[in-house]
């Protein structure tokens, strides 16, 4: 099963041509990713990994029958080419680039949330389903099929934590990460649903960080709608005072956005909240043990 | 970044957004600019909170007195910030406060917010009466319109004239919102005075990632010199108050390890993200920050690389040959190659972050800074 992406989901790559693009297509398909079409203006007829390049999304689409789309475009033509994917209803639309002005993130979520389309992103690792289908950047082969959602703002801080459980002896069904913008496509709340109604799914892992108030509402959201066990990790307990955009930004969410405040929310909801990465694997064994 | 209160109202004054007579004063002669009427008010050009209570706003009712608080507030530091702009504003007879603002934030993607209750931290207004606080979530795509200005002056108890004049102020601060790029713009206190509305400060946060398309957009005046040395090379950096530097590569993984010094009973010299795909060149220029800190004495280097490759961290390391100990903690992306490097070159390698961090903190006390 595993959420989102399988070894069903066709992947176009825009922006296949660059440095990045090429790279990581070479890296998807030998995970065994289904990389089906690239997308570089002015490039059509092109192959890049064997892979056939078009000028346009919807030649893409036509010819291949693509389904997903992953994003390694330049941030000033990030959301022309997000519009182009969401407007021909690729799910997901994962997009990898960072420093993408946030107006235009807000403009390419505003479109995507009509047209029904998940946006991944932007500035993510983008998400893996080991052994079926991995649409970002991550190293493969700390990964490994199993029962362990996990979903997370950070990219290094998954990947260390995905690994200690692939030590540990369990795997993952799915590993998303939402990357760490002031505005992101999916949120805890949308993957914690997924991994809900996910069959291959046992227990789930949350990975947070200061600032904002996204982990604090993940954690009544838990509380009403969510089965599964979870257990939370909180990087910057330690962190300095962050340079935040200030109050009103803490007003809306009504939260200082510091560690102590997520992890005392998380804690209230009954949520576990490991101290060290290290100590995830054990806790999750316990719950695999509880079932 | 935070604009200065005198850059937001430059701004301002190009959006047609109604503020009292003023001047920016840098050094004691340009006083003699300032032909405003008495009295005036002196603001510190500082970009911290609570620059009040700190001394760094203050009334001067003639010109003797201005020369006099101008020259004073030159010596101040505000919170550790030294005073080099001030901003001489004509005072204004306030008969009472509102507070406005727009931003994009997460759950409401696009927000207007208004408050009877201005002049004041608008949080705190916020946990203790959220009734007096207006929000409304404004559409994509049609943007702002006058009317959404309306229903927000009858909450603030506008009448009259002034109620056109609010949703004015309201539709010319969303366009600056939506033109300049902005992620937060914000009058507070927006000041019912005999003339009708004024902005009396304003604050406006602009988003970083869209320098490309303005020009026009000041450099950040707010960082520390070792901050801005740190943007120029590409890195992000936080001083703290402990003796480990910690360098690492990905916002989450560094927070993660500061708080892994802290549980093993030591405290981080900073905070130092290499980003994605950092260069030899980079972890040096790095590691050159961070020993500027004299209260470093030891370096834990924790890198799980994915696009970064840790043959190119190792090169950096054995090049730069930091003069006090470092523990390193090396995997992912190219590891065989980095560890080879660094053994060659006497260095000891960690492939758990705990073990690198320990080593780190108990390698304190052995070699001198």
């Amino acid at each position: 099963m595993a959420v989102l992406i399988n070894e069903n989901t066709k992947i176009l790559v825009q922006g296949i041509t660059g440095n990045q693009g090429r790279f990581h297509t070479r890296s998807m398909l030998q995970a065994g990713s289904k990389v089906v079409a690239g997308v570089t203006p002015g490039k059509g007829k092109m192959e890049v990994e064997g892979v056939p390049v078009f000028d346009t999304v919807e030649e893409a689409v036509h010819e291949t029958g693509a389904n997903a789309a992953i994003l390694f475009v330049p941030a000033p033509f990030a959301k022309d080419a997000a519009f182009e994917n969401i407007e021909a209803h690729l799910n997901p639309v994962v997009i990898i680039t960072e420093h993408v002005p946030v107006h235009d993130t807000l403009e390419i979520l505003t479109l995507a949330s009509a047209q029904g389309v998940m946006v991944i992103g932007p500035n993510c690792p983008g998400l893996i389903s080991p052994s079926k289908c991995k649409m970002g950047i991550m190293p493969t082969h700390i990964f490994k099929e199993g029962n362990i959602g996990i979903v997370s703002r950070s990219g290094t801080l998954t990947y260390e934590i995905a690994f200690q459980i692939t030590r540990s002896g369990l795997g993952q069904s799915t590993c998303i990460g939402m990357g760490g913008d002031p505005l992101v496509g999916l949120t805890y709340t949308d993957a914690l649903t997924l991994f809900e109604g996910d069959e291959q799914t046992k227990a789930i892992v949350l990975i947070g960080e200061i600032g904002g108030g996204m982990e604090e509402e993940a954690a009544s959201f838990i509380i009403k709608h969510i089965k599964k066990p979870v257990v939370a990790y909180i990087a910057g307990r330690t962190a300095p005072p962050e340079k935040r955009m200030g109050h009103a930004g803490a007003i809306v969410s009504g939260t200082s956005g510091s560690a102590q405040g997520k992890i005392k929310a998380l804690r209230e909801a009954g949520i576990p909240v490991a101290d060290l990465p290290s100590q995830i694997p054990e806790i999750l064994k316990e719950f695999l043990r509880e079932k | 970044m935070r604009l200065l209160e005198y850059q937001a109202m430059k701004f301002f004054g190009e959006y047609s957004i109604p503020a009292p007579g003023q001047v920016l004063v840098e050094k004691e002669e340009d006083l003699e600019k300032v032909s405003l009427p008495f009295p005036v008010v002196l603001k510190a050009q500082v970009a911290v909170g609570g620059r009040g209570k700190a001394g760094g706003v203050q009334l001067a009712s003639n010109e003797e007195e201005l020369r006099e608080k101008a020259r004073q507030m030159f010596q101040m530091q505000i919170k550790g910030i030294p005073v080099r702009k001030i901003l001489v504003v004509e005072a204004q007879k306030v008969e009472k406060e509102f507070y406005l603002s727009f931003l994009l934030d997460r759950k409401h993607m696009l927000l207007f917010l208004a408050s009877p209750s201005g002049g004041v931290d608008i949080e705190e207004v916020a946990a203790r009466n959220p009734e007096l606080i207006y929000q409304r979530k404004i559409d994509t795509w049609r943007g702002f319109s006058p009317f959404e200005g309306k229903i927000a002056a009858k909450f603030l108890g506008l009448s009259g004239e002034l109620i056109s004049q609010f949703s004015r102020i309201a539709f010319n601060l969303f366009r600056l919102l939506r033109e300049k790029d902005m992620q937060l713009a914000e009058i507070n206190p927006l000041a019912l005075t005999p003339q009708g509305l004024v902005a009396l400060d304003g604050k406006l946060i602009f988003d970083d990632n869209a320098y490309f398309r303005h020009p026009e957009m000041p450099p950040d005046e707010s960082l520390t010199e070792l901050e801005k040395e740190a943007k120029e090379v590409g890195v992000a950096y936080v001083e703290m108050d402990g003796d480990v530097a910690v360098i690492g590569c990905g916002a989450g993984l560094v927070l993660a390890s500061l708080d892994l010094v802290n549980h093993l009973g030591a405290r981080p010299a900073n905070f130092l993200d290499l980003g994605g795909g950092a260069s030899s060149e980079m972890v040096k220029r790095g590691m050159e920050i961070v020993l500027r800190n004299p209260r470093v004495k030891s370096i834990f280097m924790n890198i799980f690389a994915g696009i970064t490759r840790c043959d190119e961290i190792a090169r950096g390391i054995v090049d730069f040959a930091p003069k006090i100990p470092i523990s390193v903690r090396m995997t992912g992306t190219n590891e065989e190659e980095g560890i080879r490097i660094l053994k060659e070159a006497g260095y000891e390698a960690f492939s758990s972050m705990e073990e690198a961090a320990e080593q780190a903190v108990l390698l304190r006390g052995k070699g001198g800074n």
